[in-house]
């Protein structure tokens, strides 16, 4: 889904990461460990199904797993999962995952900071929360309570 | 002894993981020029292509109705166009007759159409709706109406890759059509740029920067962009030149493979020379 449909709503080469809504997701809900997992075998079927740099996909995102798994408290899940806090921790996640897996595709030596951090960490990781956000706003009231 | 270890593995399970995984993240990454993994993201960069197209093709509905005014509209331009250039070719070949010049601008295209432009994992390139089945190469040149795209780098059955100019790993010889003056095209930092050319070599803003003759990837002559801006280094000996190109490869959908390999040819011919 990622490699298919994310194409046509790119804006101006920056597409959102409907993965890492995914990964945020499974870390807030199962843990810590878990997500980590996940975003590791996540990863790795991104990099074998985009057929770009094997491993790439699989260090940032078990990197993001783990990361969104900080946030993880078993009492507060539904909150976690349901509230504005969801959005900045994939905003937050988002931008990590994309400075990792720019600097680790990238073949370029010298390497633009403001650059990779703004336009290839920041904005595609805004463009992402803005899609958790509409989940988050349109989400079926009874699951979101459940 | 075993209880302590228990008990901090216990305790470090998170990091214990997340370092593992990131290691054989890192091992995997250090195997990416293996042959066998080639051979597999190939096949899975052809089943992805696969279901590219046929989204593309459904994407393709809704955008059809303009596409067909815009190329109604392309499609009279072009005839007037190609009334001119009949002339001009009778000509042409007259004065070639004139002079015993042989006509080298005959290369085979094959019309092919974008499935993807997005591949996350590699920025820059596009995925084309042809590939060995129809006799596409790596090396083979990719341009369109406007000018160079980029150069096919991996071929299936039934697609390719191309690596844009807007690639990070792209570098293309190119040379300025007015003064003649070679230089080195490459992406960086969201640009078109042919670094480091001394501040004494002629180059004007607004010139076409065209392929070169140089080249051992794309034939020579093929338009890429015009110089927009000289960015001159501290030191004042050297410059960047800034190339904007011809090609929007935002909006770009259809283009055409050239059917030579440069390298190739030029391989052939010296072998040649070495015979004789």
């Amino acid at each position: 889904m990622q490699a298919a449909i994310v194409p046509f709503i790119t804006v101006n080469g920056i597409y959102p990461d409907l993965l890492i809504i995914f990964l945020v997701y499974l870390s807030l809900r199962k843990g810590q460990v878990f997500g980590t997992v996940s975003g590791f075998v996540i990863g790795f079927f991104f990099d074998i199904f985009t057929g770009g740099m094997l491993g790439a996909a699989m260090f940032s995102k078990t990197l993001a797993g783990f990361t969104a798994g900080y946030f993880f408290n078993e009492n507060k899940v539904q909150y976690n999962l349901n509230s504005y806090l969801f959005v900045l921790i994939v905003l937050f996640c988002g931008a990590l995952d994309s400075m990792f897996y720019q600097i680790l595709i990238s073949k370029n030596i010298e390497i633009n900071f403001p650059v990779l951090f703004f336009k290839q960490s920041i904005l595609p990781a805004a463009y992402t929360s803005i899609i958790s956000l509409i989940w988050i706003i349109f989400k079926p009231k009874r699951e979101a309570h459940a | 002894m075993f209880k302590i270890l228990r008990r901090y593995l216990e305790s470090f399970k998170e990091y214990i993981v997340l370092i593992l995984l990131l290691l054989i993240s890192l091992i995997v990454l250090s195997f990416n020029q293996n042959n066998q993994l080639k051979k597999i993201r190939a096949f899975a960069f052809g089943n992805v292509a696969v279901i590219n197209s046929v989204f593309s093709s459904i994407n393709q509905l809704f955008t059809l109705k303009n596409e067909i005014k815009k190329l109604e509209q392309l499609n009279a331009e072009l005839m007037l166009k190609v009334n001119k250039l009949r002339e001009y070719g009778i000509e042409n070949q007259e004065l070639k007759r004139l002079i015993g010049l042989k006509d080298t601008t005959d290369y085979p295209i094959l019309p092919v159409t974008i499935v993807s432009k997005m591949i996350p994992s590699l920025p820059g390139y596009f995925i084309i709706n042809a590939g060995l089945k129809e006799g596409v190469e790596k090396s083979m040149p990719v341009i369109n109406d406007r000018g160079l795209i980029g150069v096919v780098t991996e071929t299936t059955d039934n697609f390719a890759f191309v690596k844009t100019l807007l690639s990070p790993d792209s570098k293309i010889a190119v040379r300025d059509e007015r003064s003649g003056v070679n230089g080195i095209l490459s992406f960086e930092n969201n640009m078109l740029l042919i670094k480091n050319v001394p501040t004494t070599y002629d180059f004007r803003i607004g010139d076409r920067i065209v392929t070169s003759l140089v080249s051992t990837i794309v034939p020579p002559s093929i338009p890429v962009g015009l110089v927009a801006q000289k960015q001159i280094s501290i030191t004042g000996l050297l410059t960047d030149i800034e190339v904007y190109p011809f090609v929007d490869f935002e909006k770009v959908r259809n283009c055409a493979v050239l059917k030579i390999v440069k390298s190739k040819e030029l391989n052939n011919l010296e072998l040649n020379l070495l015979r004789q």
